[in-house]
């Protein structure tokens, strides 16, 4: 036989193996949905026979976070040194680290802790609230943020709490403190990440139906009262070890109408947000 | 007709492209139906490779071999000033999470160690009894090099080469001091450290709440040495089951163990003597004794086997551990089960000659084990490891508690033998040959 003709027949099968294929996929994509959706509609109702209401719409998307490995990376200091106080010195190779500049000084610790105090009207808010103006001015030094609150101590004080985003994900431990006096910035106080989280192979997250489940249990067997969902949010949360580095886990905190609840990602552990 | 064959041509080469195209898309939707609906659920690997996200293929953490030592405290407290005391030992998930919580703190004090300077007993009490600080006890004396490399980073040049077992975190005057007793000398030493941790061990330590852990010498238990610890309450020690890991060992495991001893396992040179396997490289010899023993010695200084430490440079403390510790953790830790491996001390025999003693611990409680209480024992000599022996033993978790007398009990039985001042321990005696093994109050006199 002519060899196009036999390309023309092998084509053919081609197709017709690709066709069944298409149609066996798109069928096992849908059963997974239902499944999925079966799953979360299930603890939804199995939260609800507890008496804690949930409403469907308020559940989450799927969240697809892993755990992270973060190793400190004194360059991320030096930059965020460098942004806050100019041009600095620096003193300090192992351990905890110390830049002085023009502004004030900065203090880097290997857990993630740091502080800035600044002795000048450098940093000043102007015509800006301080949340705006220390949220960009964080952002500008490596430390991507939302404003969690804003507290006036008294007409000069105010302190604005922060939290870490990480690619857009807020870590739910990694918080800093920004004071401000007549609006000028006079110290930063908290944590951040100390360096560029990278992959590492670990426990499977927990889907949402799973964590709701988890979340259940765990609130009963602690002797939790609550008989509202209000918000569910995925994020992470920096946990330290001794070999200094740190683990950037999966966490969801489940906000409820009396406290709020944080759920391991990956082992469904619940507890309750300080 | 040179146009309809130039037609044609390209008509096959787009069939060509086509069946090439087709084909990869029939393996591809064949992987997502067969591979990818068992991903899904137990993994995401192959997911991983399809969405072009970048997955690790690493072990998780932990599982990775230690090839650097990371000495771990087996019993540690927290000082919350004068509001009392936190203090856990005999349970390592405790003591590992305070220590994971606070190793960044004593690793950014040894980084940022002033020269030591020494001080009275007395004022090491004052801080240990009433400033906020944490205590840090390693049960054996590791090297203050050892512990500064390994917590934070590098070696603190300032710091002496010296043992240490016992070291305090303390925040005193406005400032975070770091003390420690040198074990050999029984003197005591304090640190300055950076501005920069000032507030953080009252911060640490402020998160842990008092259990009423004391130690002896602030109560009165005087027939304690002075730094026990004492808990309200009572230990509940496990029992474990022993084995002797070498007797059950498969070929393949036999190979394993003597390829991480640097040995081939193929070896032509090894034969069966009596009561054990002999492997003959020379000028190294390793003997595999079926009671569970592991011995090896060279008999020429040329070729070092294992070198300790830059050549032409004298050996120190962190160069020997630096070298044993991996042989130890790559055999004896492979097959120690529920143990742990603790580094008991690195002695200075003589100018060039070192000894460092590993042993077993389980959780928080050492096992005195044979007649040398050793689970592993390296001589060095001129810059290379020129004998060991291991003591392969495996324990495993029964799921049933030891009993034992409470502590003061203890320590009243322990008067009545007429060994005060001695350090009351729970420790796990095991003979070499037991099957079982409890816990039990031990009296150790320290120099």
């Amino acid at each position: 036989m002519e060899w196009s003709k036999i390309k023309n027949i092998v084509l053919l099968m081609l197709l017709a193996v690709n066709l069944f294929l298409l149609v066996l996929v798109a069928d096992q994509e849908r059963k997974s949905a239902a499944y999925l959706e079966e799953a979360r509609t299930g603890a939804v109702e199995i939260l609800e026979k507890a008496n804690i209401h949930m409403d469907l719409e308020n559940l989450p998307p799927e969240s697809d976070f892993h755990t992270m490995a973060v190793e400190r990376d004194r360059t991320m200091e030096d930059a965020m040194a460098k942004a806050l106080l100019g041009e600095t010195g620096k003193s300090g190779d192992l351990g905890p680290v110390t830049y002085t500049g023009a502004q004030g000084e900065g203090q880097f610790l290997s857990d993630g802790k740091f502080s800035f105090t600044f002795s000048g009207d450098g940093l000043t808010a102007g015509k800006e609230s301080p949340a705006e103006h220390g949220q960009k001015l964080l952002e500008k030094a490596g430390y991507t943020c939302q404003v969690l609150e804003t507290r006036e101590q008294d007409n000069r004080t105010a302190v604005v709490t922060v939290q870490q985003l990480w690619e857009g994900t807020p870590v739910f431990n990694s918080t800093a403190d920004l004071t401000y006096e007549n609006g000028s910035l006079r110290s930063i106080r908290g944590q951040r990440l100390m360096g560029a989280p990278e992959p590492e192979a670990g426990a499977e997250p927990l889907d949402v139906a799973t964590i709701l489940l988890r979340f259940l249990s765990g609130v009963q067997d602690g002797g939790y009262v609550c008989s509202e969902i209000v918000d569910m949010t995925a994020g992470y949360e920096v946990t330290l070890s001794s070999t200094g580095s740190a683990n950037l886990e999966p966490v969801w905190l489940i906000t409820t109408n009396t406290v709020p609840f944080y759920v391991d990602g990956t082992d469904g552990t619940v507890r309750q947000a300080e | 007709m040179e146009r309809r064959k130039k037609r044609r041509r390209l008509i096959e080469i787009v069939k060509d492209v086509l069946i090439v195209l087709l084909a990869l898309s029939a393996v591809y939707l064949t992987l997502r139906t067969q591979i990818g609906s068992l991903t899904s659920r137990n993994g995401r690997w192959f997911s991983g490779l399809f969405d072009g996200k970048t997955v690790s293929l690493l072990p998780a953490a932990g599982g990775e071999e230690a090839e650097h030592m990371q000495p771990r405290p087996v019993r540690m407290s927290v000082q919350l000033g004068s509001g009392g005391r936190y203090g856990v030992q005999y349970d390592q998930t405790a003591v590992d999470a305070l220590f994971d919580a606070t190793a960044s703190l004593l690793g950014d004090a040894l980084g940022s160690a002033q020269a030591p300077v020494q001080v009275t007993e007395a004022a090491w009490r004052n801080a240990l009894s009433n400033a906020w600080g944490i205590y840090f006890d390693f049960q054996g004396a590791v090297p203050l090099t050892v512990l500064s490399a390994s917590l934070s980073g590098a070696v603190n040049q300032v710091l002496p080469e010296v043992g240490v077992r016992r070291l305090l975190l303390a925040e005193e005057e406005g400032a975070v001091r770091l003390y420690y007793s040198n074990e050999s000398t029984g003197l005591y030493y304090v640190c300055g450290t950076a501005e920069a941790l000032r507030g953080h061990v009252q911060t640490t330590a402020a998160a842990y709440s008092p259990n009423g852990t004391v130690f002896a010498y602030e109560t009165s238990y005087s027939e304690l040495a002075s730094y026990v610890m004492v808990a309200a309450t009572q230990a509940s020690p496990k029992m474990y089951h022993t084995a002797n890991p070498v007797a059950q060992m498969s070929e393949s495991d036999r190979e394993e163990m003597m390829e991480a001893l640097g040995f081939h396992p193929q070896s032509n040179n090894s034969y069966r003597s009596g009561d054990r396997l002999i492997v003959n490289e020379w000028p190294d010899r390793l003997s595999i004794l079926d009671d569970g023993h592991v011995r090896y010695e060279t008999s020429a200084s040329s070729e070092a086997k294992y070198p300790v430490g830059v050549p032409g440079e004298t050996a120190d403390a962190a160069a020997v551990v630096q070298a044993t510790w991996p042989l130890a953790e790559r055999t004896l830790g492979q097959h120690c089960g529920a143990a742990r491996l603790y580094l008991i001390g690195v002695e200075q025999m003589s100018e060039d000659e070192w000894a460092a003693d590993y042993g077993y611990c389980l959780n928080g409680a050492g096992v005195e084990l044979g007649a040398d209480g050793y689970a592993a024992r390296f001589i060095i000599q001129d810059g290379q490891i020129t004998e060991f022996e291991l003591f392969f033993r495996s324990y495993t978790d029964t799921g049933e508690q030891s009993i034992v007398l409470p502590e003061a009990q203890a320590a009243a039985a322990m008067s009545a033998q007429q060994v005060q001042g001695s350090e009351l321990l729970l420790a796990y005696e095991d003979s070499g040959t037991a099957e079982l093994l409890r816990a039990e109050w031990i009296a150790i006199q320290n120099p």
